[in-house]
């Protein structure tokens, strides 16, 4: 997942409390596994090795590759599965104007999913393309355990994974889960609150990472159509919403529209917090 | 570029293929409130027309982070009503002369003075700064003042508090200056000499100085005062914790109630003396009253603990302290509440309060003509030997605004003379008055 | 009782306290009845019986604030 994942319950169930923790723990690990890019074991690692050949996937893997699609023609393109090959040219690690806009062009030939068969179940991903499932995975893994969490109790839980929520069950003894967001502006470093009685919340952006281009300064969420990341982003937008998985649906989509977010996410009618 | 159709139906639709399901109920979220208000009306009132007071007080909390907040405090009351002025009741009617208007009064025979145009209106603000600091530290400084118009103070105060054993246990070490300046109406008047008859022109008052013009006629007063806290709040279980402090204050300066006096009376028949009995008093025979004096100091120490325990719906505490200063005081006040949280939305908190006092060294409920006249003396009812108890509740009610509160309290308070002041035709009256108040305090509390 | 020792016996009976229960110090998750607002006295009730009984009684305070003053005592 690439961040802390943490669970809070209150229960008077010591057993309940175990329970719920191990199966988030491994649900989480089992996500992590299956769709991490850098584990040679992974299903991704497969699909993206495999040369153009047709691959059939499993169930679950289908209902995210479907989720995935929805995104990119809800999105008019500009989230796209295989846009993880755009890392190759704008790398964060090294610093904020470390870029390589020249190899853009190059990189755009192997971007698009309309290049890709996808007759559920069977995958052609044409050589030298590569999907990414990461943009949906962990908002998915939050979703998954709630959904189980559900079944199992219905004392006051809350699921996160490094930020992208939630919760489940009766509201807390206090009426709410208090979430520190950083798409609240308060004076210092802290966090903006939000009490969260249902459903979940997901943040898109990061205050904390940016590059600057002929000082302008951008985010690092791409546009899959062009390659560049998208003029006039926010810097961080929080969106509630009923499930994890669209409440990040929302967040990566107003990004997308860069300018246009505040305008995307009034005429959707969700409640949100937008930080420019 | 935007998209034009809500594509929230879609999502939704998406959603729920990936998912199976989708919960029913929308999410509920919003940003807390940064802006803590508390505000609350106090209505008092004593009987036998005694002092009545309206008061509202606004109290202001923001929270800027984890580590620094603000509080404000804004006070406006009004009291009106009348006080004892500190003489006894006789067999015959007396007069004197108001503190706060310059008008005179007469009391019937048989009853307590009370001064019957006590009236004043007070505004009080204060302001503090918390920051924390270190692991585990928090310090607080403020600043306080208050004003009415024969009355006035400014202060400063700070406070350092630590935290540790995994929280369960904090120190806390706090100060606090003040420095306050009394006018009284008419200036003040010269300890222990006669209050003017009331056909004689007073010395060195004007006539009429009014309600409410400031004071005036003598050079202003001063006293400072100094406080010194320290204390441990320590959790001794999941359910319970224990509060422990001890204080130290220190007052000096002008400490006299410029507008008690003392009756003077024979020490066989307990009736009053007359002003000419008195060596250099001037003017009209009239009976003969004393203003007071107090010490030009003052300091005491006082210890509190309280605890406070957690049931799994409602909670109580009880608490004590134990004070004691150079004047000869000593008082124990003990309290106990014990909240019934009702459901998750309203609670019912009943209260009880004892508290009892020894009489201060100097405290004379009447001086005798035959005795000289002692260094301090106050006949100052709340500095003589009392008990007090208070009942009340205040029931509270959570809506989605905000918490609405009433609380509703009955105080009654019994003095006993000093020993040996029942003289002659003082045995035939009630020297101290004993004095029951309704408290009804209205609150709103929300965030914003 | 002289001064002095109301101070020494009330940090003794403090420092026993925290003591005598620092052996079995509550954890953070153990807290949740602290946490509950009636855990915390009420700041503007206690200020304003403080008034009122400081203009009606010889005390003042003790509880742990330093607070204004007013022409009541």
């Amino acid at each position: 997942m690439g961040s802390p994942c943490e669970l809070l319950l209150e229960t008077k169930d010591a057993a309940l409390a175990r329970r719920v923790a191990r199966f988030a723990a491994h649900e989480a690990r089992r996500i992590d596994g299956k769709f991490s890019r850098y584990r040679h074991d992974s299903l991704i690692h497969a699909i993206n090795s495999s040369h153009g050949r047709p691959i059939t996937v499993d169930d679950e893997t289908a209902r995210l590759i479907d989720y995935g699609e929805a995104l990119w023609k809800l999105s008019e393109r500009r989230f796209d599965l295989t846009s993880g090959l755009l890392r190759q040219a704008w790398n964060f690690d090294e610093g904020p104007v470390a870029a390589h806009p020249e190899t853009i062009p190059a990189l755009l030939d192997h971007i698009g999913w309309q290049r890709v068969t996808w007759e559920p179940p069977t995958l052609t991903l044409p050589e030298g393309m590569e999907i990414d499932l990461g943009g949906i995975g962990k908002e998915y893994a939050v979703d998954r355990v709630a959904d189980w969490v559900i079944t199992e109790t219905d004392e006051p839980v809350l699921v996160n994974f490094g930020g992208d929520l939630r919760c489940t069950g009766r509201p807390p003894a206090n009426g709410a889960w208090h979430v520190g967001i950083e798409s609240i502006e308060l004076a210092g470093e802290a966090a903006g609150r939000i009490k969260l009685g249902a459903g979940a919340l997901a943040t898109s952006g990061d205050a904390k990472r940016h590059i600057e281009i002929d000082g302008v300064r951008h985010g690092h969420i791409f546009d899959a159509r062009t390659g560049w990341p998208v003029r006039g982003a926010p810097r961080s937008i929080t969106v509630a919403a009923p499930t994890c998985s669209q409440a990040g649906s929302y967040s990566t989509l107003a990004m997308l529209q860069g300018e246009g977010a505040e305008a995307f996410l009034q005429s959707e009618g969700v409640r949100y917090w937008l930080l420019r | 570029m935007q998209l034009k159709k809500p594509i929230g139906a879609s999502l939704a639709a998406a959603t729920c293929g990936l998912l199976g399901a989708l919960p029913a109920a929308p999410a509920a979220a919003q940003e807390v409130g940064d802006w803590d208000i508390d505000s609350s009306l106090l209505l008092y009132g004593e009987d036998n027309d005694r002092v009545k007071d309206v008061s509202l007080d606004i109290a202001i909390h923001r929270a800027l982070d984890e580590d620094r907040s603000f509080n404000l405090n804004f006070t406006v009351d009004s009291l009106t009503g009348a006080t004892p002025n500190g003489a006894a009741p006789t067999n015959e009617p007396q007069t004197f002369t108001g503190a706060s208007s310059g008008k005179s009064y007469t009391v019937p025979a048989g009853e307590v003075p009370l001064d019957p145009s006590f009236l004043d209106t007070r505004i009080a603000g204060s302001a503090n700064w918390q920051q924390g600091f270190g692991e585990a530290s928090r310090w607080n400084v403020g600043l306080t003042f208050s004003d009415e118009y024969d009355y006035s103070h400014i202060g400063a105060n700070a406070r350092l508090e630590h935290d540790f054993n995994l929280k369960n246990t904090t120190v806390y070490l706090g100060v606090a200056y003040g420095q306050d300046e009394i006018n009284p109406v008419g200036g003040a008047p010269v300890p222990l000499t006669p209050l003017p008859g009331p056909s004689d022109t007073p010395g060195g008052e004007g006539e009429g100085e009014g309600e409410d013009d400031g004071g005036g006629g003598g050079p202003s007063q001063s006293k400072d005062v100094t406080d010194l806290l320290v204390g441990v709040t320590q959790i001794l279980s999941r359910r319970s914790l224990l509060e422990l402090s001890f204080s130290y204050g220190r007052s000096s300066g002008y400490l006299n109630d410029p507008y008690k006096i003392l009756s003077v009376v024979d020490p066989v028949t307990g009736l009053p003396a007359y002003t000419d009995q008195f060596p250099g008093a001037l003017g009209i025979r009239s009976f003969l009253y004393l203003y007071e004096n107090r010490p030009d100091s003052r300091s005491k120490q006082s210890a509190f603990a309280e605890w406070r325990y957690a049931f799994d719906r409602d909670s109580m505490a009880v608490n004590f302290r134990y004070m004691t200063d150079d004047w000869g005081v000593r008082s124990e006040t003990a309290e106990a509440r014990y909240r019934w949280n009702i459901n998750d939305r309203s609670y019912l908190e009943p209260n009880l309060r004892y508290y009892t006092q020894t009489a201060a060294d100097f405290y004379h409920t009447v001086l005798f003509i035959d005795r000289p006249v002692p260094q301090f003396a106050s006949a100052d009812y709340r500095l003589a030997d009392l008990d007090a108890y208070t009942v009340g509740f205040k029931y509270g009610h959570l809506t989605d605004r905000g918490e609405f509160s009433v609380r509703l309290e009955y105080y009654k308070q019994e003095g006993t003379p000093s020993p040996g002041s029942a003289v002659g035709e003082l045995a035939n009256h009630e020297l101290i008055l004993p004095m029951q108040a309704v408290i009804a305090q209205f609150g709103y509390r929300f965030k914003f | 009782m002289t001064p002095f020792r109301i101070a020494l016996f009330t940090l003794f009976t403090a420092l026993t306290g925290a003591a005598a229960t620092g052996c079995t110090a509550v954890q953070p998750w153990e807290r949740d009845l602290h946490a509950r607002a009636d855990m915390t006295p009420d700041a503007q009730d206690a200020a304003i019986d403080d008034h009122i009984y400081f203009s009606k009684e010889a005390s003042s305070g003790g509880r742990g604030f330093a607070g204004g003053g007013c022409g009541c005592n």
